[in-house]
């Protein structure tokens, strides 16, 4: 089973998120509200999640920052991001983010997206 | 010398005999007028430059008293007062000047320096005059009179401050408007200061000052200057350098513009734009987020398998227009980006942001079906563009796609290289319900766009103008059938090929 872990600081898109993903097989691992909190998070999961969905704006650390520290963490960790704000495109690739998704998105196509990281790696 | 008592074969030889003397051959190379007198006031010599002035030879004038001959009426009696005192032995300290009047009647000024001959016993028998024409210099002194008085006279009223300074920032002068500008009495007080003074930040002098002497001219410097009382104002400084014959910079002039107010309005514009910038772009995230999460529980209310088919195809209708707002979000940004990202244009391969703005229409209409044909190829077309050629196309497409009812969506895509061979024409056509006539002029008008509600997503065409004028292209809307424009649109633009 796939296994996600959610960070994110909007809490109804984390129900969705959770209420999609349950359907269609996914495990939800994990949920954090801002990148402090998901840095911690994942400093304690073992195994750690095939796929980590960002947000870039949340409070207390962003999702650039946090991808940043988690890659440094896992440097195997794959994490799509996820925003609202087009211009984070080229500091999130760069901080690590495997793909970078605009919102919003048509969960097909989040899907599509987890499918073919999960592939390629 | 004797006067002579009448016009003589013995006077004439006499004035030959001089000509042909050494005095004489002097008074004729001279480009001086020389004329002498008798006491009288009988012409006793009347030199070449003399015949050449008047127009009278030597011959006519010869015997003739002078006063009534070339003197004008009004200039007579002081010309024959200083007649008298020279008779008297007495020469004037200064050179007078009056006219003589020619053959024709014109007038001629002249300056004379007077000198004369006399007896042995010391009596005055002959008066000479030395004289040049001045009428051209005297001319051409009362324009430059004209010209200096207009100048200082523009100088002190134009509304601009106006200056010269020396390198060290001594004034040299102000005029009045800039004596204002700065706060002062008058412009004595003023010229007492030193030019570096009125600068704000003192370094901003050294920059000025380099500039101008490496440049020559500086136009459009602005800068602060504080006035007499202490206040602040925003000047713009425009200036040349003045250099002396050995290349040195001698003093700086220029003028000098209270730029203060327009300067406020421009940090205002400023604070303003930064202010809408952080508006839409909050605005443009946390409604997309808003739709993030509408988006996601529609399709979970759409993935239901028990939700009746009416509802199901509500929630699809309600999806569409999440996906609308959050177009007219993105268009809206698209539309900042355009504005504030320099345009650096660049040759570039046509396909593949053609084919990501397919892939992203695509995704952008799950529940429709792009039947696209295209002669599109890797390598094949070069434009001259940049990052928005994306937008472009995928606007149009989106369009295109948005437009046509069914679910099965034909359109074709041509490009080719424009008869002049500047442009690439590129022809996007679909199978829709067209563009009447009277829409194709205003289809790309974001307002009549609105009004009409019709295609687009509210700015989506308007937005495909801008990128096209951005690229210096063209674009325009016509029927993918001549005559029918229920047949489908036909969207032609021009944009610059690039290199091969």
């Amino acid at each position: 089973m796939v296994s996600i872990f959610i960070v994110d600081d909007d809490e109804n898109l984390h129900r969705v998120y959770r209420s999609f993903f349950t359907m269609k097989g996914i495990d939800v691992i994990a949920s954090a509200f801002d990148g402090s909190e998901a840095v911690k998070i994942f400093g304690k999961l073992n195994p750690r999640p095939d796929i980590l969905l960002m947000d870039y704006r949340m409070p207390i650390k962003d999702g650039v920052s946090t991808t940043k520290e988690i890659r440094q963490m896992d440097p195997a960790s794959k994490i799509i991001f996820l925003s609202a704000d087009e211009t984070a495109r080229d500091q999130a690739l760069k901080a690590g983010a495997i793909s970078f998704l605009i919102k919003p998105v048509r969960f097909a196509h989040l899907l599509e997206t987890i499918s073919e990281v999960l592939v390629n790696q | 010398m004797q006067p002579p008592s009448n016009h003589s074969n013995d006077s004439t030889n006499e004035t030959s005999r001089i000509r042909r003397s050494r005095f004489g051959r002097i008074i004729e190379a001279a480009g001086a007028l020389v004329v002498g007198m008798n006491t009288q006031g009988q012409i006793t010599l009347f030199n070449k430059r003399c015949e050449e002035v008047t127009g009278y030879s030597e011959k006519e004038v010869f015997g003739k008293t002078i006063f009534p001959l070339l003197i004008p009426e009004d200039e007579r009696a002081g010309v024959l007062e200083r007649f008298q005192r020279l008779l008297k032995g007495k020469l004037p300290t200064y050179s007078p000047q009056f006219h003589w009047i020619t053959k024709t009647g014109e007038k001629r000024l002249m300056q004379w320096n007077n000198t004369f001959v006399t007896d042995e016993m010391g009596k005055v028998e002959e008066i000479f005059g030395i004289g040049i024409e001045i009428t051209e210099w005297k001319k051409v002194q009362q324009a430059l009179k004209e010209s200096e008085t207009q100048y200082q006279n523009l100088f002190d009223s134009v509304p601009v401050g106006l200056y010269r300074t020396t390198p060290e920032g001594q004034i040299l002068e102000i005029n009045p408007a800039l004596v204002a500008m700065l706060g002062y009495e008058d412009k004595e007080e003023l010229i007492k200061r030193n030019a570096s003074e009125f600068y704000v930040d003192a370094t901003a002098r050294k920059r000025w000052k380099a500039l101008i002497e490496h440049e020559e001219i500086v136009r459009g410097f602005e800068v602060q200057f504080r006035r007499r009382d202490g206040q602040t104002i925003w000047v713009e400084l425009n200036a040349r350098a003045i250099r002396n014959e050995k290349g040195e910079v001698h003093c700086y002039e220029g003028n000098l513009e209270d730029i203060t107010k327009r300067k406020e309005a421009e940090i205002a514009l400023l604070a303003a734009h930064h202010r809408s910038e952080f508006l839409l772009d909050l605005m443009a995230h946390d409604l997309n987020n808003i739709n993030q999460g509408i988006m996601l529980a529609l399709e979970l209310i759409e993935n239901d398998e028990q939700l009746p088919p009416h509802l199901r195809e509500s929630v699809r209708d309600t999806l569409a227009q999440v996906e609308r707002s959050a177009d007219l979000i993105a268009n809206v940004k698209r539309f900042q980006s355009l504005e504030i990202e320099p345009r650096l244009l660049g040759s570039r391969d046509l396909a593949p942001p053609f084919h990501a703005a397919v892939r992203a229409v695509e995704r952008a209409f799950p529940n429709k079906q792009l039947f696209l044909t295209t002669n599109i190829e890797d390598g094949k077309y070069q434009i001259s563009g940049d990052g928005f050629i994306t937008e472009l196309f995928f606007n149009l497409l989106h369009t295109s796609m948005k437009m046509d009812p069914n679910e099965f969506v034909k359109v074709e895509v041509q490009a080719n290289t424009a008869k002049n061979g500047v442009f690439l024409e590129i022809q996007i056509m679909d199978q829709g319900p067209g563009v009447p006539n009277s829409e194709k002029k205003h289809i790309f008008s974001r307002y009549k766009e609105n009004l009409e509600g019709e295609r687009g997503s509210g700015v989506g065409l308007t937005l495909v103008q801008r990128i096209i004028q951005r690229y210096g292209g063209q674009i325009w809307v016509q029927d993918r059938v001549e005559g029918d424009y229920t047949q489908g649109a036909n969207f032609v633009f021009l944009l610059p090929r690039g290199e091969d």
